[in-house]
């Protein structure tokens, strides 16, 4: 008996530990595609967002406008940022320590999760279903007059989907497409990495460029990057909200 | 008190013999004793200053007396006749108004400058014999005279630094020298920068042949080869046509570090910017266009044609330089440091250096590694990438050193504590140079460049760009107490400027990044709006941000445009973080067109003066130096 119970938890351990290695590994590369649906009494849109995830870089690819934001975790502990202009093959590059927002960047879990550590530690954590790298768990958070719900795949560090429901609006995540394929995420960054770069301090060196003429005044504009704003001006699924 | 003990008179007492009439004379009496020494009589002249009761437009009180009790020194009590001899009042000015001005401090010390001046005036050309400028004792009374005395001259500098502040115009300066002086606790507007205090200074026409308001790499070409050029191009002359390289062929220019490693002198390049940049590759690169720092920047066509990237031509420079002139030999740049690695790099992960900030670190699409390339081709030298590297050069055995500090840019100097693996200071990356160049007995040619100063004005932030220029205010003053005056120019100045205003009525020592408080107040005062406004300010650009303790300008860059007026009641306009108001909406604020300063001392820097063409600069340091003639010595 006392044998018997040895070898079923060494065996569980084991199984856990298999798991974990497995889901460790499939987070670390990804895609999930998200379709975002903002509904008020006057508008409603949809927008999309493709996560790509390789170690140590994540991108924020919004079709609609054309725009990749990637960051690179540099030594653990800077974040590198780069916008790339997919219309034109081209890309800003900023400085470790460079703000996107107007504030350094410093929360890796913000960009590499869509949403950050210090924002699921806020929340209520509710019930978990499922098993292995599926298993996911439930987060509430009650903020004013809003309810904000999120369905984590803690194992993948992903949404599964996110909603915030308030009297003004409704906002609505839904994961509409996970995959582990190396090939295509590779070639995503690949493909991002052959485009002319510009660093960020030689914008205002250079006034005969065209791309630099257009875009100082289009895509450097914060909002028209991604567009995924409450209404106090804060991005939502940052964890600067409280 | 000036004391001249003008004579002395010694008073014997001789004595007398008695004499007869009638008799014979009798035998001469024994000498009488010796009488006592008489006393000194002593003069005592005394400078009297200006607001003296007896000479109130200053002039000498002239004491003299016996000195009674011999002790040598003329005592009040001895004084037996006083008189002056003072200098004449202004007959058309109101005598009570003349001593207010004459006993005014700023008065005095103006005059006393003044004097100053005009006697550094005499020996840095040689009329004063002195040996703190240079060992010349020249009387010039003739034209003849003047012009062997300038050709006498000539050559003197055996040592040249040029200095440039990128985007450092003349309200940059003023600005970081109020700041700099508040950071030390002073009011701040008395305060001097290093190069505030040289001897001589002039202006500098800074447009390109093609541009009114100019970019670095013309400006640079002009004060690196004597010549104005177009905008965008470096390293050739004004026939080029930017972006083509066919143009390139033909309308070289020669460098004035070209002619000093020609010379034999040793010679060297540094900057916080890219060392690639438009104003450090003006001193060694010939390209049609600015951007083509690496291969894969250029156009194919270009590559095809043969046209070279700065970055090849920068590690290629000995060699380049040798083909130019037949059995020429030189040995190559002693000292490059700055950032910019990236372009230095194949665009390969495994080239990635220890403190990489990119996936890929390098730019280059030929595979090449060109720090690899220089040191195999300067196997004595010493590649360094982070500040241990750095810190660890040995001054006096390497013979090269060849220093990337960054991928892009090296940090801003309020930045500089948050680098991956640590980034030397402008300072020290002089100070480190000048100890490798000075291993050289025929002297050296470096240029340093403060290239952020430029970078946080684009952005908008004063505080990076004043900050940055006082850095480079201290790399200066290190310079100068490494180097002689008596052998080394040192050449102060900017490329261009920036649209950057000092603005308002503050009061005196009012914090130079604050709001203005007017004279008699303690609180901000407000534009016609109510609003409160800072002293500080740009014509364009991005325009305001309050970002708080950031350091880091180029966050700015992030938000959309905000210019125009806006509420500053609550904001912190001294935080690092803070971005001044801006006029007219631009992504990016520009350069300025209007002059800058040419600050100067050592030999050859008396010619520093007036209003000059930009290009003035290089001949400057070709008098100096005497570069070109050295150079075609040493081919010959």
């Amino acid at each position: 008996m006392y044998k018997a119970l040895v070898l079923m938890t060494t065996l569980g351990l084991t199984t856990n530990a298999a798991i974990a290695n497995t889901c460790e590994s499939q987070s670390a590369t990804l895609q999930a595609e998200y379709k975002i649906h903002t509904h008020s009494a006057n508008n409603d849109k949809t927008k999309l967002l493709n996560l790509w995830r390789q170690p140590n870089v994540v991108a924020h690819e919004y079709p609609q406008t054309r725009i990749t934001e990637t960051w690179e975790h540099v030594q653990q502990r800077l974040i590198k940022p780069t916008r790339y202009f997919d219309a034109h093959n081209r890309a800003i590059e900023y400085q470790p320590g460079e703000s996107v927002h107007g504030k350094t960047e410093t929360s890796w879990s913000y960009r590499n999760q869509l949403f950050s550590d210090s924002l699921l530690a806020s929340m209520e954590p509710g019930k978990t279903v499922g098993e292995g790298c599926e298993r996911s768990q439930t987060y509430t958070l009650t903020k004013g007059d809003a309810t904000w719900t999120l369905i984590w795949l803690p194992e993948l560090h992903i949404a599964r989907s996110f909603k915030v429901l308030s009297p003004s609006q409704t906002v609505e995540w839904t994961l509409t497409k996970l995959s582990f394929d190396p090939a295509p995420i590779d070639a995503f960054f690949a493909k991002r990495f052959t485009y002319q770069t510009t660093d960020f301090a030689d914008i205002g060196d250079d006034h005969t460029d065209p791309f630099l003429t257009k875009m100082v005044h289009q895509g450097f504009i914060e909002k028209g990057a991604s567009g995924y704003y409450n209404t106090d001006g804060e991005a939502i699924g940052s964890g600067h909200h409280h | 008190m000036n004391l001249f003990k003008l004579s002395v008179v010694a008073a014997a007492v001789i004595g007398l013999s008695a004499c007869s009439l009638d008799g014979d004379d009798g035998q001469d009496g024994a000498n009488g004793v010796d009488g006592a020494d008489g006393v000194s009589s002593l003069v005592v002249q005394t400078q009297l200053a200006v607001g003296d009761a007896n000479c109130p437009n200053s002039g000498v009180q002239i004491d003299s007396g016996l000195d009674s009790d011999g002790d040598g020194a003329l005592s009040s009590s001895e004084i037996s006749s006083t008189s002056y001899v003072c200098v004449p009042p202004a007959s058309s000015v109101d005598s009570s108004e003349l001593l207010t001005s004459l006993n005014n401090d700023w008065f005095v010390e103006a005059a006393a400058e003044v004097e100053a001046n005009k006697t550094v005036w005499l020996e840095a050309t040689g009329a004063l014999s002195t040996n703190s400028l240079n060992s010349n004792n020249v009387v010039v009374t003739s034209k003849a005279d003047l012009e062997r005395t300038v050709t006498s001259l000539r050559g003197q500098a055996k040592n040249i630094i040029l200095f440039i502040g990128d985007g450092m115009g003349i309200s940059t300066v003023t600005a970081a020298r109020i700041l700099d002086g508040q950071m030390k606790g002073l009011d701040g507007e008395e305060n001097k920068l290093s190069f505030d205090q040289f001897p001589f200074a002039g202006l500098s026409k800074t447009y390109n042949v093609d541009a009114q308001t100019p970019d670095s790499a013309g400006t640079m070409t002009a004060m690196m080869s004597g010549l104005k050029t177009d905008v965008g191009v470096i390293g050739v002359d004004e026939d080029i046509v930017r972006g083509d390289c066919s143009t390139v062929a033909g309308n070289e220019l020669v460098t004035a570090l070209e002619l000093a490693e020609i010379a034999g002198k040793s010679t060297g390049v540094i900057a916080t910017a890219r060392i690639t940049h438009a104003t450090p590759a003006a001193t060694y690169a010939k390209s049609a266009d600015r951007n083509w720092e690496d291969i894969s920047d250029m156009p194919a066509e270009a590559v095809e044609a043969g046209c070279k990237d700065i970055a090849d031509q920068l590690v290629n420079f000995e060699a380049n330089l040798e083909a130019r002139y037949d059995g020429l030999d030189v040995d190559g740049i002693e000292v490059v440091m700055g950032g910019g690695r990236r372009h230095f790099l194949p665009k390969d992960a495994s080239f990635n250096s220890p403190d990489a900030v990119s996936a890929v670190e390098g730019d280059r699409t030929d595979g090449r590694d060109l720090t690899a390339e220089w040191s195999a081709m300067y196997t004595s030298g010493t590649y360094v990438f982070d500040q241990a590297g750095f810190d660890a050069i040995d001054t006096e055995t390497t013979s090269k050193v060849f220093g990337l500090f960054n991928e892009s840019h090296m940090q801003y100097e309020a930045d500089r504590a948050n680098d991956v693996a640590g980034e030397p200071s402008l300072s020290e990356m002089t100070e480190k140079a000048i100890q490798v160049l000075d291993n050289n007995n025929d002297g050296f040619f470096l240029v340093v460049e403060s290239g952020r100063i430029d970078h946080g004005h684009h952005a908008g932030s004063a505080y990076n760009a004043l900050t940055d220029t006082i850095e480079f205010a201290n790399a200066v003053a290190a310079a100068d107490a490494m180097t002689s005056d008596d052998d080394t120019l040192i050449i102060v100045t900017a490329d261009h400027s920036h649209v950057f205003t000092i603005a308002g009525y503050p009061k005196r020592g009012n914090p130079i990044l604050g709001k203005v408080v007017n004279v008699g107040s303690d609180e901000p005062a407000t534009a016609v709006d109510d609003l409160p406004y800072t002293t500080l300010g740009y014509t364009n650009g991005l325009g305001f941000r309050d970002l708080g303790d950031e350091t880091d300008a180029d966050a700015t860059y992030a938000l959309a445009e905000s210019t125009g007026r806006q509420d500053l009641t609550d904001v912190d306009t001294t935080a690092s973080g803070y971005h001044q108001e801006a006029l007219v909406p631009l992504g990016s604020e520009t350069h300025a067109g209007e002059d800058v300063g040419i600050y100067a001392k050592g030999p050859g820097a008396w010619l520093v003066n007036g209003t000059n063409e930009q290009s003035v600069i290089f001949h400057v340091m070709d008098y100096a130096g005497d570069i070109i003639n050295q150079a075609e010595q040493a081919m010959e």
